[in-house]
């Protein structure tokens, strides 16, 4: 079984490795030589490039690891909006879904220099989902925030993989999808 | 280019210290000195092995071995090496390693006849191991971090060529390097040279080797002008 992470590239693929790679097999390089006949120049060179090196590699590969937790496991990213923020414009490329924990936004779409409100969605609501079910990716309406809010927002890699394992969610995405896209049009 | 060469050649280099007595051998350094060994050079076969099979590891399989080779490992051999190599850097034989002229002190030291005061403390034990270190070292750790750092500038001057000839003592030899280990025993306060004068011998106005030199074995000068 492979584990893929959604949305980035394999870890034996990030080109950072490699660089750890190298500065580790020269720390260790130089400590081995170090230890096996320590000379005045054995040590000076682990001392001033193997140690740099060995702690360099270890600082870089934590940093990737941790960077690579984060990515895997922070599926949600928690954003905050002041009250009268736009979230998204019409037309624009959609690239996430939002869940509202706390707050209220508008959701408005302008049509012949009109702008009319489709609807008022609290907590336990979400949006930006539409987008995906339409053929140009783009963004029907425009969403801005009512008060202050607090949106979990989960990218398209994400939702996209979601939909495809649970095929259950995306029956109910879908179908609220079909009743908003119904409820524009009248 | 000396220096890589240098460094290449440590490979090859005998180990040649006088053999220790199996009781004179300390345990403790002996598998940490194992322990950093065996860990570097795990690093360097892990290291070819992640090379050559990276692409074929699982992911989670490949984070592990990578905490491991990459982190772990050499921290480990940093924590080692530290230590196994200031303790191996207080040995004649590293001093030597880099002070070449020092081999005709080194000579006189274990020289069965001589009467310097390098070759007496040689003979009688009482200076067991690590003889260069033991007087040319201040006491405690505050002292290894300072013969280790003027080592260091030393070596810098020394492959950039910017030392001076002759070669000099950086500073007038210190009696503290003698009463560290003499001024409490019974032997020094028997002499009343040392009671009267321990004010002027603290303070250096009256030199240890001004009495008990000379601490090593006179030397010409040509020799001592490292071939430049």
């Amino acid at each position: 079984m492979k584990t893929l992470t959604v949305g980035k590239q394999p870890f034996a693929a990030n080109p950072w490795l490699r660089v750890c790679q190298g500065v580790a097999l020269v720390g260790f390089l130089l400590a081995l030589n170090s230890m096996w006949h320590t000379t005045g120049l054995s040590l000076t060179l682990f001392v001033m490039l193997g140690l740099p090196a060995l702690l360099l590699s270890a600082g870089l590969t934590l940093a990737l690891l941790v960077d690579d937790l984060r990515k895997r496991y922070s599926l949600f990213d928690l954003e905050q909006y002041e009250s009268g923020e736009m979230i998204f414009r019409q037309g624009e490329l959609a690239d996430r879904v939002y869940f509202i924990q706390k707050g209220e936004v508008e959701v408005v779409r302008a049509a012949e220099g009109r702008e009319t409100l489709l609807a008022r969605l609290g907590p336990g609501e979400f949006f930006g989902e539409m987008a995906f079910f339409v053929s140009d990716g783009r963004r029907t309406a425009s969403v801005r925030t009512a008060t202050p809010v607090e949106l979990l927002a989960l990218g398209k890699e994400n939702f996209t993989r979601l939909l495809g394992a649970v095929p259950a969610v995306e029956k109910e995405f879908a179908l609220k999808a079909s009743e908003r896209i119904k409820a524009q049009g009248r | 280019m000396s220096a890589v060469v240098a460094w290449l050649f440590c490979f090859l280099a005998p180990v040649q210290p006088v053999a220790p007595l199996p009781y004179e051998i300390d345990p403790v350094l002996v598998w940490l000195q194992r322990l950093a060994l065996g860990s570097a050079l795990t690093g360097i076969v892990l290291g070819l092995f992640l090379v050559l099979a990276r692409r074929r590891l699982g992911e989670t399989s490949l984070k592990w071995l990578c905490m491991g080779q990459f982190v772990l490992l050499p921290l480990l051999v940093v924590a080692m090496g530290n230590i196994v190599g200031l303790q191996q850097a207080k040995k004649v034989e590293f001093c030597q390693s880099c002070h070449l002229t020092m081999g005709f002190f080194v000579r006189d030291m274990e020289d069965a006849s001589s009467q310097t005061l390098a070759a007496l403390h040689y003979r009688h034990r009482w200076s067991p191991e690590d003889q260069c270190y033991a007087c040319h070292a201040s006491y405690g750790l505050f002292g290894d971090v300072r013969a280790k750092w003027k080592g260091l500038q030393d070596f810098l001057k020394y492959y950039s060529g910017t030392y001076e000839l002759p070669v000099q003592m950086h500073a007038p030899y210190r009696n503290g390097e003698c009463l560290k280990c003499h001024e409490r025993t019974p032997k020094f306060a028997e002499s009343e040279y040392h009671v009267e004068g321990l004010a002027e011998i603290r303070s250096g106005a009256l030199g240890c080797l001004d009495c008990h030199g000379p601490a090593h074995a006179e030397q010409v000068i040509s020799e001592n002008a490292h071939g430049r």
